[in-house]
């Protein structure tokens, strides 16, 4: 077949992205035993490596790796004596597929429905909110369990043990491994939609040193976003959510500057951000908006688009994003979204109005923890033209801020604040 | 499978308990397989056997994004644990049908929290 051995591992490599949730996906529906499966997987892509070189990359290499590694798992329950019934049915299976024949056209759906089955079992609301992220990640999209410490900066033992825990649990308590029927959908949708985009802020957040490793977790968070709105194509807010972090994304290279500290949306350099990705969230937007049913994440990629189309920040129209700031506070009555619109108000209407907005939700005392609330005091006190008590309200937020670039951030503010 | 559904109740709510004799008794796997059940205003509220829950569903990104305080879930404001008030075994396909049963119990108590253990057999 001529393939060099270049040709060869990186066709693997193309492999284990593209399929290596798949091959897991499957056999944990036909064994039952979830690291069964990554191990049988595991070994699978390791004799890819080996016979691809030799034999050519088959034509269908997905259903190379699942007949190989299905017919892995068949040896290791054999060994282990399992049921004939069960052995009987593998073997059915591990025949029917020719990796090196042409496409059967009616292959894909099972092998789809098997990898929402996984997505919606390792987000079960049963499970850890850490563990959902962790199984995510190792499960369907094929990180190694270093690779999950790393980016969540725990020690590989802790992050292995969440791993471990999430299985048995999955097993122990009997959490069922299929999509939710029809009552529990949309309440479990959210739930999946919740751990990615938890996935994708993770990597966002990160201003520190470990950057780097950070924002795989947001391509990660895309890639794995990606797949949600194929396999529930029906599903609007699986393409806001989509939207949301495209449109996010799209900004990264201006969000910090060359010493890591972030930069204002006002003063990111715009044509550094990324057009493919506005123009692809932008239009993913206006694809799930025409079902007619929106949501919070619709809503917040709406928010964003504002931001991604506006030409220069002066450009904005707030008033457009403090509508649907209010639209998004009619959903999720949080007052972290309170807190946003009364920003938003204040740039629309005039930072007095916006500065009532915040006095309101001091008065109720929900966030008097959190640096964002004097932070955002402190901006609109400062474009009130008001800096002496802009500085006080800066150093409030100073008190209370725990990330060191944005303590660097607030520090720069105050300065500019004080009389010089 | 077979479940106990365990009713969480506060000490003010307990009678006196007087002494028994053993009856034959269940053994139930750890804490860290329990799902703990609780409805309130109609909606079912889950948490994982051993932490108090960081917060579900979609978080509101903050203006730049830069804020990811996920704040307290539902059953951060639980409090002292009460003691167990009583027990059920039920028979469910799986726990997405054990957590419907212990919602039910739940909301014929009040709102009460019930934990899902499943049993050790």
């Amino acid at each position: 077949m001529g393939v060099t051995d270049r040709d060869a591992a990186e066709a693997v490599a193309a492999a284990f992205r593209e399929e290596w949730g798949q091959v897991v996906a499957g056999l944990i529906r036909l064994t039952g035993d979830w690291d069964l499966a990554e191990e049988c997987a595991q070994d699978a892509f390791a004799q890819a490596l080996d016979r691809w070189r030799r034999d050519g990359v088959p034509r269908r290499p997905g259903a190379w790796l699942t007949t190989t590694a299905r017919n892995r798992a068949l040896d290791v329950l054999r060994r282990q004596a399992v049921g004939a019934q069960k052995l009987k049915e593998l073997a059915v299976l591990a025949r029917t597929d020719d990796p090196y024949g042409p496409e059967d056209p009616d292959a894909g759906g099972g092998v789809t429905d098997d990898r929402l089955r996984l997505v919606f079992t390792c987000c079960h609301p049963a499970l850890p909110i850490e563990a959902r992220v962790a199984l995510t990640l190792r499960t369907l999209a094929g990180l190694t369990t270093a690779e999950i410490a790393r980016a969540f900066l725990v020690p590989e033992a802790t992050m292995a043990q969440r791993l471990v825990r999430a299985k048995r649990k999955i097993r122990n308590a009997g959490i069922p491994y299929r999509v939710p029927p029809a009552h529990l959908l949309p309440e479990r949708t959210t739930g999946v939609l919740g751990v990615l985009y938890l996935l994708f802020n993770e990597g966002y957040a990160a201003t520190d040193g470990t950057e780097l490793v950070r924002t795989d977790l947001c391509a990660e968070a895309i890639r794995l976003a990606r797949l949600l709105a194929r396999l529930m194509p029906d599903e609007p807010e699986a393409l806001g959510l989509l939207a949301l972090l495209l449109l996010h994304h799209a900004r990264r290279a201006t969000r910090v500057d060359a010493a890591g500290d972030p930069v204002g949306l006002e003063d990111q350099d715009r044509t550094r951000w990324d057009r493919t990705a506005v123009d692809e969230g932008t239009g993913l937007l206006e694809t799930a908006l025409r079902r007619g049913r929106p949501g919070p994440y619709q809503v917040q990629a709406a928010i964003a688009a504002c931001h991604t189309t506006a030409a220069t920040a002066a450009e904005t129209d707030w008033a457009d994003i403090a509508g649907l700031y209010g639209e998004l506070l009619r959903r999720m009555p949080t007052p972290v979204v309170r807190l946003n619109r009364a920003f938003a108000v204040g740039m629309a209407d005039g930072p007095d109005r916006g500065l009532a907005l915040v006095a309101e939700l001091e008065r109720e005392g929900d966030l008097t923890d959190y640096h964002l609330l004097p932070a955002t005091r402190a901006d609109l006190l400062r474009r009130a033209g008001r800096p002496r008590e802009a500085a006080e309200a800066y150093e409030r937020a100073l008190e209370l801020v725990r990330n060191a670039a944005e303590r660097r951030f607030l520090e720069r503010r105050l300065a500019e604040c004080r009389p010089v | 499978m077979r479940y106990a559904l365990l009713v969480r109740a506060q000490p003010a709510d307990a009678d006196g308990t007087g002494p028994g004799r053993m009856h034959g008794g269940i053994w139930l796997r750890p804490a860290a397989d329990a799902t703990t059940v609780r409805v309130e205003a109609d909606e079912i509220l889950l948490d994982d056997g051993l932490l108090p829950s960081r917060g579900d569903g979609p978080f509101p990104d903050l203006g730049d994004g830069r804020s990811t305080d996920l704040g307290d879930g539902p059953f951060a404001d639980r409090g002292p644990a009460g003691y167990v008030a009583g027990l059920d075994l039920v028979e469910a396909a799986d726990l997405d049908e054990a957590i419907a049963l212990a919602a039910a119990h739940s909301r014929a108590c009040g709102g009460a929290a019930v934990e899902v253990r499943p049993v050790w057999e």
